[in-house]
């Protein structure tokens, strides 16, 4: 099966920095409402680094905070200058309040977080792969939308419009029937799956698909 | 070979299924019913795919069920309790949240022991029902210093006034510890009968409600059921095996329940967006997902949904956008494609019911995000737009699935199917066998869609307990 992009990996710029796995993400639709980025000396930073500064594009964005931190110093984000926050942005709220942090009041410490693949299972624009009666769909298909860095809120967009694509294109499919019996709960002699196998033909199977798998993109 | 001896025993066989196509309920044990009309209100009030729904609503949290219950639900559930060890099983299991069907009362008074939150089912006793709070301040009035016994499965009114609370078992002891001269006792007959005998030197009083069922359990039916060795009480063939499944599952941590074996010409393997999206434009498939339908990382998504709608608003600008962000490796003609695509696809989600958020005109808010160089994102509950529409998706998806999912199950009826099925029912005439599972099918979803309503609306059925209830029980009449 082919498989493309899998290079490019997206990291979200504000992740609440309390630690934990998953790390819970602020909605990067706060820095769209006006919240702003601030280093640990109280000043913004975004400014002098893109002409859209704290709107400048997630990767831009994510790079700075994370040069910052590795660098071993505090980013926060400022989300005290919202006006409703609470009713806008309930969510980031909770997620503030659980860490014990009243979003009001102070400036949130923030660090960066793994947060999408754009590569996956390379598909044409009806979201069919290279093996006959497979199509992919969402964050395990690499459709070409998203090249090297997604655009933010593209991701469930993608997913609506591919799926009805693919559905349609499955309607006009016609494929050989499968050939052979089919082994099923009620068949003569199945017994339940063994998990150990299960993870070892997994493997086998990413092994070989990876392997066949010419560089084309 | 084993008989059950009490009306009580039998109330797990609601239907019970006699000839040899099922399995012992105990392997290797006889199991006889005296009389197939015995049967339980708490037991009819709730079915397998009643716990599926529910384990779908509240996933991760842990069915407890009430042994008057039948076979098929108890096959769906991860623990059996009596009346008698209810709060110990609930306490056992560590978690702070449970489902506990299908006694309301029972597991109001569990949740007043334990301080663990249920979510409760609608079910209850009509034998324990009857009985009321006044009733027993009548009893007060009458005889000054008398003591209250009640069962659990009692209405709470009826508990409040009780100086104990707990099971035939637990009634034995509480009597024989404490020893009061005059008690009343709150519960079936026959149980109250099985107490009276214990305890021999106290005098009971008893305004006790028969039950019709297990009435029908006689000893001369039971002479006869003996002689005959009839009713044979079987599990089906298929109950057993959602039982060895889920077996199977507690002891593997995951697996995948299929009810039966199902053919469809597509199958969707994913439950978040992608999948939903696909599974609901496609006529018939079967959807697999890892988890309950609904539940992943699409759930997560704060941003909203990008789309170039109303006037002035340009797919190709998104689509300028998309490239320039995507480092220019973006597929030009792809990125034509889904932004132009979008409005649509945003109808689409409207008229299934996402409640976006909205404008005084009542056209969608427009928010903004880093790399978009307009307004253009659409939003539902403000960052929770992920969550808001995956609720509308998944209860899409279970509308139109043939029968309520537990984690493999067939999504039909989106509107091609029901095109099809409409000309399909032009084709036939009269009542055909095709006419009449439509029929069917239209009844059970209806039938799902009020209870999805009756989940989603009722804040009330998460019930959490009063802190006092503790503090009534222990204060002496």
């Amino acid at each position: 099966m082919r498989l493309a992009d899998l290079e490019f990996m997206q990291f979200h710029p504000t992740a609440l920095a309390v630690g934990g796995d998953p790390l819970p993400l602020l909605t990067e639709a706060l820095r769209g409402a006006g919240a702003v980025l601030l280093d640990d000396a109280g000043h913004r930073f975004m400014p002098a680094i893109h002409p859209d500064a704290e709107l400048a594009p997630r990767d831009v964005v994510a790079r700075s905070v994370a040069a910052r931190r590795l660098a071993g110093r505090e980013v926060l984000l400022d989300v005290t200058v919202i006006p409703e926050l609470e009713a806008r942005f309930p969510g980031a709220c909770a997620i503030a309040r659980a860490a014990g942090i009243d979003p009001r009041a102070r400036a949130l410490p923030v660090t960066t977080a793994a947060h999408f693949h754009m590569g996956g299972i390379a598909t044409d624009a009806s979201g069919a792969t290279s093996l006959p009666g497979l199509w992919a769909c969402g964050e395990v298909a690499a459709t070409g939308l998203h090249g090297g860095n997604r655009l933010a809120s593209n991701s469930l967009l993608e997913g609506l419009v591919f799926g009805e694509r693919i559905a349609r294109a499955i309607g006009e499919t016609k494929l050989p029937a499968p050939q052979g019996s089919l082994v099923t709960p009620q068949s003569r002699g199945w017994s339940p799956p063994i998990p150990r196998r299960i993870g070892a033909l997994r493997q086998l199977v990413a092994r070989a698909s990876v392997r066949c798998a010419p560089a084309r993109r | 070979m084993a008989v059950a001896d009490r009306g009580r025993r039998h109330r797990h066989g609601r239907r019970p299924l006699h000839g040899r196509d099922g399995e012992d309920p105990e392997p290797g044990k006889t199991v006889l019913i005296p009389d197939l009309r015995a049967g339980c209100s708490l037991a009819e009030s709730i079915t397998g795919a009643d716990v599926r729904l529910l384990r779908q609503r509240y996933p991760g949290v842990p069915v407890v069920t009430y042994v008057n219950t039948s076979a098929e639900v108890k096959a769906e559930s991860d623990i059996c309790c009596t009346s008698g060890n209810a709060v110990a099983v609930v306490e056992s299991l560590g978690v702070d949240k449970v489902i506990f069907l299908p006694d309301q009362y029972l597991g109001r008074w569990v949740a007043s022991q334990t301080g663990v939150e249920m979510i409760l089912w609608e079910g209850s006793c009509m034998v324990h029902e009857r009985f009321t709070g006044e009733q027993l301040r009548g009893y007060r009035a009458d005889h000054p210093g008398i003591r209250i016994i009640a069962h659990p499965e009692c209405p709470p009114d009826v508990l409040a006034e009780a100086d104990f609370v707990g099971s035939t078992a637990g009634m034995i002891s509480w009597v024989e510890k404490n020893r009061p001269p005059r008690v009343v006792m709150v519960t079936e007959c026959s149980m109250s009968d099985n107490v009276a005998a214990e305890v021999r030197d106290v005098e009971f009083i008893r305004p006790c409600n028969l039950c019709p069922h297990m009435k029908r359990i006689t000893l001369a039916g039971i002479a006869d059921s003996l002689r005959h060795m009839r009713y044979e009480v079987k599990v089906p063939a298929a109950v057993a095996e959602t039982r060895a499944a889920r077996r199977h599952a507690d002891a593997r941590g995951q697996v995948v329940i299929v009810d039966d074996f199902i053919q469809a010409p597509a199958v969707v393997v994913g439950g978040g967006i992608a999948g939903l999206a696909t599974a609901l434009s496609l006529e018939d498939c079967v959807l697999v997902s890892n988890g309950s339908i609904g539940e992943g990382s699409s759930r997560l998504a704060q941003g909203g949904i990008a789309a170039a709608i109303g006037p002035r608003r340009f797919p190709a600008l998104h689509a300028a956008d998309t490239i320039r962000v995507g480092a220019q490796l973006c597929d030009l003609d792809i990125a034509a494609l889904v932004t132009g695509a979008a409005a649509s696809r945003i109808t689409w989600l409207g008229d299934l019911g996402t409640a976006f958020d909205l404008g005084a005109d009542g056209t969608p808010l427009l928010g903004r995000e880093a790399g978009h160089g307009r307004h253009r994102i659409v939003h539902a509950g403000g960052d929770r737009t992920g969550a808001a529409v995956m609720r509308a998706l998944r209860a899409a998806t279970l509308r139109s699935a043939g029968y309520p999912p537990t984690r493999g199950f067939r999504a039909a009826g989106s509107h091609h199917d029901r095109s099809a099925r409409r000309r399909r029912a032009a084709r036939s005439s009269g009542r055909t066998p095709a006419r009449r599972a439509c029929a069917a099918r239209r009844a059970r979803d209806r039938r799902h869609r009020r209870l999805l309503r009756r989940l989603d609306q009722s804040g009330d059925f998460a019930w959490r307990r009063p802190r006092r209830r503790r503090a009534l029980r222990r204060a002496p009449g």
